[in-house]
């Protein structure tokens, strides 16, 4: 077995860089092609030649030899040919010539008919275990040519398939086809056997790269753990790495050694490693994983100062934005807004934050252009809510009922259609106001506050917040959460914002808006409750998408194109809007309920209000959202920081099992 | 069932002069094609698009559930918003997206509301999402992106199917991770026989297409973990897969208080699975077998062995393509015919099943 796989690995070796498997797995890690793997020449079947040497054929020896130099120039015949590998009958000659031309075949049958022409005949022990490699090696690799992983593994299952004496590459074919059945461990197993039985360290080293990049690294640590010492030192940049993606994939808990974090780095910062601008990106995940942002920021500057795409921005602009450097999160974002999504995202989510505060900070106009610009663009409702806020608090009316009806079209959450309804208030559209607070009765509780205020709410854990702002503000020592008692809401009470509404004490009165919270119950209850239509008819097109859409959709601009003759269905559904509300399940008590008015039943029969409220929802255990830190849900974290901005890594093995 | 299995021992009788065939074919691995596949354009059917569009799609863009009085859900939204890209009708997809946001989009996260009536006040009937739909929305927005190289919907499907992998995937499961229904009301917090799974809310064709939108979240685990659970979903005689299963303990078992059938939700998990070109013969044996049994699509109570067939066409579409999928049918000659008087959820179906049928099984339709 060792011999043979010594004869034969230089066959695979050179093949390594041409052979399918070596294309789809070796060259995924960039640089992790092994230097032994350019030996030219080896690419050589002897068995034939050591057959005629061994026999005392030196005319026939010297004929392929010949023949095998013809095939192969950088080829020279080895030293020890008269060593014998195995006894072989004396008159196998011409079936040794049909083995050394691969004409497998017509071998079988001269095999065959031989056997018949004389009986008790049989072909050498050598021959035979020769022949079936050589067939087995056709036959797997042929499969494995055509993707028919499957069939091989269950031949290899059934039986009809034995790999004891195949060379390397077939044991490779072997492997793929395992790790394409999600059996790794069976691939594993045909590593490790390469590992113990070949001598030569191309193939062991290739080996060890195929299961890198084919198997999870825990998997491909136990490969590892056999290597002798030091052999896999040309290598030990891809594994490395190896470690490093695995950690970042969660296959590994600890943080990977220090030796190999300064090797990588060292390869990293070098000319070499530059090249490929994901070096120092995967160094700028690393750190980002373990919250060392400020290394996490140089390699990403360092990525992208080589060409680093947008997805390292993105985590530059998360780095930047952990280390305080809200603004220039904000530009890179802005920056790399167009190749890639998420950082649309992510500006639009970083100003929100700003804009929202119910006591907004000066922010440019420019900025403010800028941003209402990508909101347009991307009919951002987020964006064009947290505009709508902003123009609200600073008293601008009429551009915060611009933004309020297309957040609404876009993002018809409570606050949102809280703050329509408020604007539209302060401009004195009462009318319309009211149809906006009865299309949400029985959703959205806010909204119909307006007409039902609270005058003396009952301490909640809001007020015990709002006291605990107040001495924060103050100046007053001993806030709670100082010393590390929790804080209802969010670690930081500077952090409050009220788009929500849910703290409606944090909202600064305008000035001539008194008696907001006086008792206009009388003066509008003509107007509530009042049937209006059940649908919200708002609807905008993203700028630069087309011509906007009038009331309920009604195409205003629209080419006549091929489906114009198309017709719509008649909604005859929507017939009346009753005046009483129903219970919505995860939908809390509305404001009237205080005056001893009740809702009708749910639509599954549900008769009381919901606790806690769908916004109040707990993670389910198991979710990644049950997994957030609470740092991660406080206030000043844009929702687009909520999720692992981490893309993935490319060397990612398949799912096992 | 047992005419199909005379049938493959003929044919695993005739083959065997072959020795490079000599699998039996019913044991043969199914060589489906799973490839990622674009649905923008892919309705070569105007006249159908054209009839679901007149009776099922109001011109501000809901989507009306006819045998229901009129009710619209996420899934259905999400229907719609597929057909129109599918169907390259873009002014029809803004409408259908138009409506859906602004009267769905109402959580105070990226999911949507369920239900939708349009006779109640308020006419959203529940705060609580159906993953199903907004899987169906996410996908038909990274379709609507890719086909009309649009940055909103590209932008709506990220935070959608980002929400999706945040708040309804529970992680660590050996076989990938498993998809809650909804937020609320599923899970083991919530229920003593939770999680409650539903298979027909794995999309599988949607999986391949969501990595566009949200490539962090396991959407090819999503996939296994579906293909693994329905391998362990075999109840009652016919050993299907039930609509509701709970999965204590990773045993699905039909869930307390739903009826323990093989029902209009589950029948989406034979079509979902042909339209990704995903699943092994053994993973449509049951569907297929029981077709053949009943002679028609049927519910199946799998405790008391009862059998109603669906009745209407759609149903039939699905059987039509799975059987085309796995057993080389071909498809009948009304397949893709507009059949005025079906109802919505049959006539979704035929869509769906057409639309795979055009874009993975050319093969199968009749020349």
């Amino acid at each position: 077995m060792r011999k043979k796989l010594t004869l034969l690995a230089g066959v695979a070796l050179a093949l390594l860089g041409a052979s399918p498997f070596a294309s789809a797995q070796g060259s995924r890690v960039e640089g992790s092609r092994v230097e032994g793997s350019r030996v030219e020449g080896s690419r050589v079947d002897e068995s034939a030649l050591r057959y005629y040497a061994s026999t005392g054929q030196a005319e026939r020896a010297q004929a392929e030899i010949r023949r095998l130099r013809a095939l192969y120039p950088a080829w020279t015949p080895p030293d020890n040919l008269s060593e014998k590998t195995a006894a072989g009958g004396a008159e196998e000659d011409d079936l040794w010539d049909l083995f050394a031309a691969d004409k497998l075949p017509e071998l079988q049958a001269a095999i065959l008919a031989r056997r018949a022409a004389e009986p008790g005949w049989e072909p050498s022990a050598d021959l035979r275990a020769k022949f079936r490699a050589k067939l087995f090696r056709a036959r797997v690799l042929g499969m494995a040519r055509d993707g028919r992983y499957l069939d091989i593994v269950r031949e290899l299952k059934s039986g009809g398939m034995r790999i004891e004496g195949a060379d390397v590459e077939t044991l490779w074919a072997v492997a793929d086809a395992w790790r394409a059945n999600r059996q790794n461990g069976q691939a594993l197993e045909i590593y490790k056997g390469i590992l113990r039985d070949a001598v030569e360290p191309g193939p062991r080293l290739a080996t060890v790269e195929k299961a890198i990049a084919g198997l999870r690294m825990e998997e491909a640590e136990q490969l590892i753990a056999l290597a002798k010492k030091g052999e896999l030192e040309p290598i030990s940049v891809d594994i490395a790495r190896a470690r490093i993606a695995a950690f970042l994939h969660d296959e590994r808990k600890p943080a990977v050694e220090e030796a190999d974090l300064k090797l990588f780095a060292d390869y990293a910062k070098s000319d070499k490693g530059l090249k490929d601008s994901n070096q120092p990106a995967l160094l700028g995940w690393y750190h980002y994983k373990l919250k060392s942002y400020q290394e996490a920021l140089d390699w990403f500057k360092l990525s992208l100062e080589h060409g680093g795409d947008a997805m390292v921005a993105h985590g530059l602009a998360h780095a930047l934005r952990y280390l305080g450097m809200k603004r220039e999160a904000e530009e890179v974002a802005y920056a790399w807004r167009e190749p890639l999504v998420n950082n649309s995202i992510l500006f639009i989510d970083i100003l929100e934050r700003d804009l929202t505060r119910p006591i907004p900070p000066y922010v440019e106009p420019e900025r403010l252009a800028r941003y209402g610009e990508v909101t347009l663009q991307t009919a951002s409702g987020e964006g064009a809510q947290a505009l709508a806020w902003y123009a609200y608090n600073s008293c601008q009316y009429d551009a915060a009922l611009q933004w309020f009806t297309r957040a609404v079209a876009w993002h018809p959450k409570e606050p949102t259609v809280y703050g329509l309804a408020l604007t539209l208030s302060r401009l004195k559209q009462e009318k319309e106001a009211m149809v906006w607070i009865n299309r949400y009765d029985g959703l959205f509780p806010l909204a119909v506050e307006i007409i039902f205020p609270t005058t003396a709410k009952p301490p909640t854990p809001c007020d015990q917040r709002l006291d605990q702002v107040a001495a924060f503000r103050s100046g007053a020592p001993g806030v709670p959460g100082d010393r590390g008692a929790p804080l209802p809401y969010g670690a930081d009470p500077r952090a409050v914002s009220d788009p929500t509404g849910r703290y409606a004490w944090g909202r600064v009165t305008l000035p001539g808006a008194a008696g907001a919270t006086g008792a206009p119950v009388a003066k509008l209850a003509h107007a509530f409750p009042i049937a209006v239509a059940a649908e919200n008819p708002l609807r905008f097109a993203a700028a630069g998408q087309g011509a906007p859409l009038g009331p309920a959709g009604r195409v205003s601009g629209f080419a006549q194109d091929r489906f114009a003759q198309d017709r719509f269905a008649q909604d005859r559904w929507q017939t009346g809007f009753p005046l009483v509300a129903r219970r919505v399940p995860g939908v809390g008590a509305m404001p009237y309920e205080r005056y001893g008015y009740a809702l009708l039943p749910g639509y599954n029969g549900v008769t009381t209000s919901s606790a806690p409220k769908a916004s109040d929802q707990l993670a389910p255990a198991g979710t990644l959202w049950s997994k957030e830190p609470p740092d991660e849900s406080a206030s000043d974290t844009p929702a687009a920081a909520r999720v692992d901005p981490r893309p993935p890594v490319e060397t990612r093995a398949p799912r096992n099992g | 069932m047992r005419l199909i299995r005379l049938a493959m021992l003929a044919l695993a009788a005739a083959l065997a002069f072959s020795p490079a065939h000599a699998q039996p074919v019913e044991d043969a691995p199914l060589d489906l094609d799973a490839t990622e596949k674009k649905l923008g354009g892919a309705l070569k059917a105007p006249e159908l698009w054209a009839l679901y569009k007149a009776r099922f799609i109001s011109e501000s863009g809901r989507v009306m559930d006819s045998a229901n009085g009129g009710i619209s859900h996420s899934e259905g939204q999400g229907y719609g918003m597929l057909f129109a890209v599918a169907a390259d009708d873009r002014a029809a997809f803004d409408r259908i997206w138009g409506w859906t946001r602004a009267n769905l989009m109402v959580r105070d996260d990226q999911l949507l509301a369920w239900r939708w009536e349009p006779n109640a006040r308020p006419a959203v009937a529940d705060m609580n999402d159906a993953s199903d739909g907004d899987i169906l929305v996410a996908w038909a927005l990274v379709e609507a992106a890719e086909r009309w190289n649009d940055l909103s919907y590209r932008i709506a499907a990220r935070r959608v199917a980002v929400e999706v992998g945040r708040k309804l995937l529970l992680l660590g499961g050996k076989d990938g991770p498993l998809l809650l229904p909804a937020v609320a009301g599923f899970s083991k917090e919530d229920r003593a026989d939770g999680p409650i799974v539903n298979l027909s809310y794995w999309v599988f064709p949607a999986f391949a297409r969501l990595p566009r939108a949200a490539p962090e979240v396991d959407w090819a685990g999503l996939t296994q973990s579906g293909l693994a659970l329905l391998r362990a979903s075999k109840f009652g005689a016919a050993g299907l897969p039930a609509d509701w299963q709970s999965f204590v303990d990773g045993v699905p078992a039909p869930a307390k208080g739903f009826a323990p059938a093989f029902s209009y939700d589950a029948i989406r998990i034979p079509l979902y699975m042909a339209m990704a070109g995903v699943g092994e013969r053994a993973a449509y044996a049951p569907f297929l077998a029981s077709w053949e049994r009943t002679g028609a699509v049927a519910a199946v109570d799998l405790g008391g062995g009862g059998e109603r067939a669906f009745g209407e066409p759609g149903y039939e579409a699905v059987a039509a393509l799975a059987q085309c999928a796995v057993q080389g049918k071909k498809l009948p000659g009304d397949f893709a015919a507009p059949r005025p008087g079906q109802n919505y959820y049959p006539a979704t179906l035929q869509m769906l099943a057409v639309i795979a049928a055009q874009t993975r099984y050319a093969s199968c339709a009749r020349s």
